[in-house]
């Protein structure tokens, strides 16, 4: 009995004032706790409900992997129309091109490239003006796009798709905040394009076109001889007659005389040369162009399998210390298939 | 010739087997820690066998005929701790090892095996015109693990350098975070086993970090691939007693 008064608080109007204040703590902590707790539970039920999943590794490689595979055929096919819209003015330019084929000057600017090696840039400024600086901001474009498809399929993953209420642990956020941001840096498109249309590789490009080019130049040019003799003899002959006359200024009248049978003679040759294989020699041009194109295309698409590929590479040891020493690592297969030589096993 | 072959191979049968079924069943079952009890068994058996014989041998030269210590002196408790000992250290690394462990490691550690297996037999059969029984068995197993060993550490170290790759997600993360990665290799379900396999995980996943941590040099990235193949003396070890264990019994069986 006097146990039980010990432990229960002392009733009645004749309590002590500090037992009095004793109480209301007791009672004001217990109370004040509860206030704390029982929100706490709450929101702890609540949270039970959208419990925080730290994903295992192999998990969140497999759904960076994917994306970054997702992300590729997404892009794809903006590959294509990008081109599209960049060979565009190409196209555009051949007939201006094939004018200046045709003219007087247009053979001779050509001729003089072709002896000079200067054909390359003949080709350049009226046919591919622009081209460098249009390919790399389209493949810088085509980079954001590819980080967007790449975030998007990075969310809409089945691991995360299944379970929409359940709240991603911080490792597993930083390390998929960390995968979008790389999608970004990671062997950027525009550094390849920026590559490929560098001084030399377009003069490379352009030597390849002006090769063609030079070959039917040089051809035409051969054949032609044989037709300007001709009309150049007929020149002579007319010229004679007419500055048979013309007393101490039959030189001069020569010089005049053979300059004009020349070039009437070219330009003869020229027009008739433009009637007869104008549309060839624009099919040929455009034949060329598109191989370029392709050329570019594959490059491109190369480019974007990489970057894909990269996405979901781990490292070893050696590019560590390769990177440590500023070397690009060789070029090894990069694509992730699955549980591979040299990855860790799955162990879930 | 045959006799050592047939030796190795079904030291190989007794290794390999109950570590290929550890791997393959653990992520689904705790149960499949019993896989390992049968090589668990025969490596304490073994050594225990191994070390109360040399005790013994020890105390037939030290102790006077007919001395009642010897009631005492049986060495069954020394031997006993030795080989719980050995297999307690043992037993995790080699299934920490079976679980992590990439093809291409597979292999290297196998070809280790067969060395180790086969340097034993041929050094037990050297030092068995210099030394008594007891003694030319177990230098000869030492010596077969540790010479495996130590040819196999540039090896593992090599091939861990060169072939084995480490995620790219722990680069971004912090010392703790980079441990719970590590662990997070592990079965969702835990366990008492997970929970002893974490610590090897996690210091892994440690090591890892450091080593991207400290990569302006080349010196941890070295030590990280020598640490991780100083698994080499423990796997020499282990098949070696399994290979004198294979001895053992097909002696029991020839003189039966």
């Amino acid at each position: 009995m006097k146990q039980d008064s010990e432990l229960s608080p002392p009733q009645g109007p004749h309590q002590n004032p500090n037992t009095k204040i004793f109480w209301r703590f007791f009672w004001g902590t217990i109370v004040t706790l509860l206030c704390i707790t029982i929100p706490l539970s709450l929101a702890l039920m609540f949270q039970e409900n959208q419990p925080i999943a730290e994903l295992p590794i192999t998990v969140i490689e497999e759904m960076i992997g994917e994306a970054a595979q997702k992300a590729k055929k997404n892009i794809e096919p903006n590959v294509k129309q990008m081109l599209d819209q960049i060979y565009e003015p190409v196209y555009a330019g051949i007939p201006a091109y094939a004018d200046f084929h045709y003219s007087v000057l247009g053979e001779y600017t050509e001729l003089f490239g072709v002896v000079f090696s200067d054909l390359a840039n003949a080709i350049h400024n009226r046919l591919y003006k622009g081209f460098d600086r249009r390919f790399v901001t389209a493949a810088t474009e085509l980079d954001k796009e590819y980080a967007k498809a790449f975030s998007a399929a990075l969310l809409l993953s089945e691991e995360i798709k299944t379970s929409p209420n359940r709240l991603l642990g911080p490792i597993t956020k930083v390390i998929l905040d960390d995968a979008m941001d790389r999608a970004r840096i990671t062997m950027p498109l525009a550094t390849v394009a920026a590559t490929v249309t560098g001084i030399g590789a377009m003069k490379a490009t352009m030597t390849v076109v002006a090769k063609k080019l030079a070959y039917k130049i040089s051809t035409k040019a051969s054949a032609k001889l044989a037709l300007k003799a001709g009309g150049i003899g007929t020149g002579i002959a007319t010229g004679a007659l007419l500055c048979a006359w013309s007393g101490p200024f039959a030189a001069l009248c020569g010089l005049a005389g053979g300059a004009a049978a020349w070039l009437t003679v070219d330009a003869v040759v020229v027009n008739l040369d433009e009637y007869f294989n104008r549309d060839d020699f624009e099919i040929e041009l455009r034949n060329i162009i598109k191989e370029d194109r392709k050329n570019k295309k594959k490059i491109l698409e190369a480019a974007l399998i990489q970057k894909a590929c990269a996405m979901a590479k781990n490292f070893t040891l050696e590019e560590l210390a390769d990177e440590k020493n500023k070397q690009p690592p060789e070029a090894k297969p990069l694509c992730y298939t699955g549980n591979g030589e040299g990855k860790r096993p799955e162990t879930h | 010739m045959f006799g050592a072959v047939r030796k190795i191979g079904l030291a190989a049968i007794a290794f390999i087997f109950p570590l290929y079924l550890w791997r393959e069943l653990y992520p689904l079952t705790e149960w499949s820690v019993l896989a390992l009890l049968p090589l668990a068994a025969m490596i304490f058996w073994t050594m225990q066998k191994n070390a109360s014989t040399i005790y013994r041998a020890k105390l037939h030269v030290a102790l006077r005929a007919g001395s009642p210590l010897s009631n005492l002196l049986t060495g069954r408790l020394s031997s006993g701790l030795l080989a719980f000992g050995f297999v307690a250290i043992a037993l995790p690394v080699l299934s920490w090892q079976a679980l992590s462990s990439t093809p291409v490691e597979i292999t290297g550690i196998s070809v280790l095996c067969l060395v180790a297996g086969a340097t034993s037999i041929m050094s037990q059969a050297w030092l068995a015109h210099h030394l008594h029984p007891p003694f030319s068995r177990t230098t000869g197993m030492t010596i077969g693990a540790v010479v495996a060993a130590i040819v196999f550490v540039p090896i593992l170290a090599w091939i861990n350098w060169n072939f084995i790759e480490y995620p790219h997600e722990i680069r971004v993360l912090s010392l703790p975070e980079a441990m719970q990665f590590g662990m997070k290799e592990l079965p969702a379900r835990r366990g008492w086993i997970a929970e002893l396999l974490a610590v090897f995980y996690a210091a892994d996943a440690v090591k890892l970090w450091l080593v991207l941590k400290y990569k302006s040099s080349i010196w941890p990235m070295v030590l990280f691939s020598l640490d991780a193949a100083l698994v080499a003396f423990i796997v020499a070890k282990v098949f070696v007693v399994l290979t004198e264990f294979v001895s053992c019994i097909t002696q029991k069986d020839n003189q039966q």
